[in-house]
């Protein structure tokens, strides 16, 4: 009884989701005036679990028998998740969506909660069983939120390419897991790590590497890594706008929280305070590669998107790569560069599709070529949008250009042979200011065609999008303060 | 020890995962590509069997349950997606569902 | 440690399980083979028709189904295989005591949640309201 208690006490912030999720389904269930209180009640639930998740004490433990591991990085990570979750439930008026027209919101409210709390225990997973149990948690409920509008034929597409991509992937990253276990004889990341310190059998190398390969499959698909991530762009543009947001934040960020312990605890040694690498298996290498094939195929296919979603879905992928750079680094400050980058993506990627969705919401369309001359129609949107797009480019006075600093900088000082990957990365960077100006071009110069009327905007979108524009800005007078709580949360403890 | 036996499993276990991922890849029907993902689950539960076996821990079969029970949930919405879409489409072939650009 | 057994022990203890099986397979394929040597062959249509219980039988097998059918499948698939983990549950109950008791229910609880859900969605019945409207 004690245990249990005492791993309730732990995971506090899981438990209140959690909690949220199944009173959702209940008042769902019972319909009529009980239905308006779901929303208030799922914005409530992340609130508390941020308070919890506040109040938690740093020092290290494991709960659940080994299976949650609750630390300084697990916190910071689990903080972004719920702010994530939370901004785009206030962000997005869904009410007003014309996708969402017709559909109950109950069962969206539900299901993004249910991603939310798998998102939590993915970011905190200590072993190799809850791996693969809350990517799959991660998973299922996000193929429902694409399929979300039913009677569309593209949602249901969409959701169909997902869900096979995405279960094919997750059978290869637990094949991957098999071998783990076969060669380490344990489940337990702090137990397979320990087997990495000691002497493997014989033919382990191959088998590692194999292992490290299957699972890198399913952790890039969660991510949207190359050749992964053949669903990401299908699955926002069929998806309700909202869903595409969320999906684009918060399950990365879990998949790099997860890519990130078992790189950093499974497959290395902490020596000292710093990480060495496991001889038998050079995973930066693999990563590296698979980084560079992610940025570069992300941004020059998103140079030629007309469709706004396709377009920032490209991005994504380009942005996945970025953050991959700083696990490839291997070090406190390339652990660090990947919190900071997660960070500013939250807010500036929700921003990107807050705009897409309040253009949507009056005018019916996605495509590029209807955001002519928007400057003038709403000069509200088209400062919002800029901002954003900025902050995507990574330019200095945005968050934007902090995250990419970190990373970069982790890279360059893991010395010379690593300057032409941060070199590759530069070039990327500069390549995705060309659809980004393109953006901005088609927002400000572009000629109008005909005489569009000015864009009515609803009084909760245009609060929340200048919310998230100066949250793009504002971080930047008060740094000292963010690099502080990542600086803590990624402290390499001696074992 | 039992090596041969379990060595025969992982054997048995890599070929199941190879036909169902070139199934995966090959096949044009969904239900058949919802099939050969099955195969290639249950060829990681028997890869778990096998090692739990050798190792002497019950880890591995432990994992084997929720691998069953996410694969029937995985199922369940799977097929609730392509009746969905089987409403809008009368058929079946991954080739036809082309509204979104590869 | 599980018991273990070396490749020849394993096909020594499973042989009868072998023998059993040609044995079986070797019954049912001898009498159709038999019969089919020794009988003789006259066909009409009536024989050739499908037997049904001795009803005449109307229309063809391939008709659509209705989708309900498959929608109770879903439902029935997903408690149907959650119940396994309730296994493994009751046979360590006795040792666990007051906790086990208390994940079971919140287990339980947490499934009864997803059936009360389906039901007040009309999911259980057959003819579902928004169903009727929309072919």
């Amino acid at each position: 009884m004690d245990a249990l208690l005492e791993s309730l006490a732990r995971t506090v912030p899981e438990a209140i989701v959690c909690l949220g999720l199944l009173l959702v389904v209940v008042l769902d269930s019972a319909g009529g005036a009980a239905r308006r209180a779901i929303g208030p009640i799922s914005v409530l639930s992340l609130l508390l679990a941020l308070v919890a998740l506040s109040r938690e004490t740093g020092a290290p433990v494991a709960s659940w028998s080994g299976m949650i591991a609750s630390d300084p990085l697990s916190a910071l990570l689990r903080a972004l998740i719920l702010l994530g979750t939370l901004l785009v439930l206030l962000s997005f008026d869904l009410g007003r969506s014309r996708e969402l027209k017709g559909l109950g919101l109950g069962e969206f409210h539900a299901l993004l909660l249910a991603v939310a709390f798998a998102c939590l225990l993915l970011a905190s997973a200590n072993d190799l069983v809850m791996v693969y149990l809350a990517l799959e948690m991660v998973s299922i409920p996000s193929y429902v939120l694409v399929a979300y509008l039913k009677r569309d034929p593209r949602s249901n597409e969409a959701a169909l390419k997902y869900l096979l991509f995405g279960a094919a992937s997750s059978g290869t990253m637990l094949y991957g897991l098999s071998l783990v276990y076969g060669i380490a004889g344990t489940t337990s990341i702090a137990g397979v790590s320990a087997a990495m310190a000691g002497s493997l059998p014989a033919g382990s190398s191959f088998g590692l590497w194999l292992a490290a390969l299957l699972v890198f499959a399913g952790f890039g698909f969660k991510v949207a890594a190359v050749p992964f991530h053949f669903w990401c762009p299908d699955a926002y543009e069929g998806a309700p706008t909202p869903v595409a947001a969320f999906l684009s934040v918060v399950p990365k960020t879990a998949g790099f929280a997860v890519m990130m312990r078992f790189c950093f605890e499974a497959l290395s040694l902490q020596r000292g305070g710093a990480l060495a690498l496991v001889e038998i298996v050079d995973w930066p290498q693999l990563l590296m590669w698979i980084s560079v094939a992610t940025m570069t195929l992300g941004n020059v296919a998103a140079l030629t998107q007309t469709n706004m979603k396709r377009l920032l879905a490209y991005s994504s992928i380009a942005h996945a790569g970025y953050v991959m750079m700083g696990v490839v680094a291997m070090s406190e400050d390339g652990g660090r560069g990947v919190l900071v980058y997660l960070f500013t993506y939250v807010l500036m990627n929700l921003g990107a599709f807050g705009v897409v969705a309040a253009i949507h919401a009056s005018e019916g369309s996605f495509d590029l070529r209807d955001y002519a001359g928007l400057h003038r129609r709403s000069p509200l949107l088209a400062l919002a949008m800029a901002t954003f797009l900025l902050s995507l480019m990574g330019l200095p006075p945005f968050v934007g250009f902090f995250g990419k600093l970190y990373v970069f900088g982790a890279i360059i000082a893991r010395g010379p042979e690593f300057y032409w990957y941060a070199g590759v990365g530069a070039v990327n960077a500069a390549v995705a200011a060309f659809y980004y100006f393109r953006v901005m071009r088609a927002m400000v110069i572009d000629p109008e065609t005909g005489t569009a009327p000015a864009l009515s905007l609803g009084g909760r979108e245009a609060l929340a999008l200048c919310a998230l524009a100066a949250l793009n800005v504002l971080p930047t007078l008060a740094w000292g303060r963010v690099d502080e709580w990542t600086r803590a949360a990624m402290v390499l403890l001696p074992r | 020890m039992s090596g041969s036996l379990v060595q025969h499993a992982l054997l048995l276990s890599v070929a199941l995962f190879t036909l169902g991922a070139l199934g995966v890849f090959m096949r044009r029907n969904v239900i058949t590509i919802f099939m050969c993902i099955e195969l290639m689950l249950n060829a990681v539960n028997l890869a778990f069997v096998a090692f739990s076996r050798s190792l002497g821990t019950f880890d591995g079969q432990v994992l084997v349950f929720f691998v069953m029970t996410v694969a029937a949930a995985e199922a369940a919405v799977g097929l609730a997606i392509v009746i969905a879409l089987h409403r809008h489409r009368d058929t079946l072939d991954i080739d036809s569902f082309n509204l979104l650009k590869w | 440690m599980p018991p273990t057994l070396s490749s020849a022990d394993f096909l020594t203890s499973w042989s009868a399980v072998l023998l059993y099986f040609v044995a079986a397979v070797g019954f049912v394929a001898g009498g159709l083979i038999f019969w089919w040597v020794i009988r003789p062959s006259r066909i009409t249509a009536e024989k050739l028709t499908t037997y049904e219980c001795g009803e005449e039988p109307i229309g063809g097998a391939w008709v659509q189904f209705n989708v309900r059918f498959y929608v109770f499948a879903l439902v029935f698939l997903v408690f149907d295989v959650e119940a396994v983990f309730l296994l493994p549950w009751a046979v360590v109950f006795r040792e666990l005591g007051a906790i086990a008791f208390l994940e079971g229910l919140f287990f339980i609880a947490v499934l009864a949640i997803g059936l009360a859900y389906v039901w007040r969605k009309g999911d259980l019945a057959w003819v579902r309201l928004d169903d009727r409207v929309s072919p």
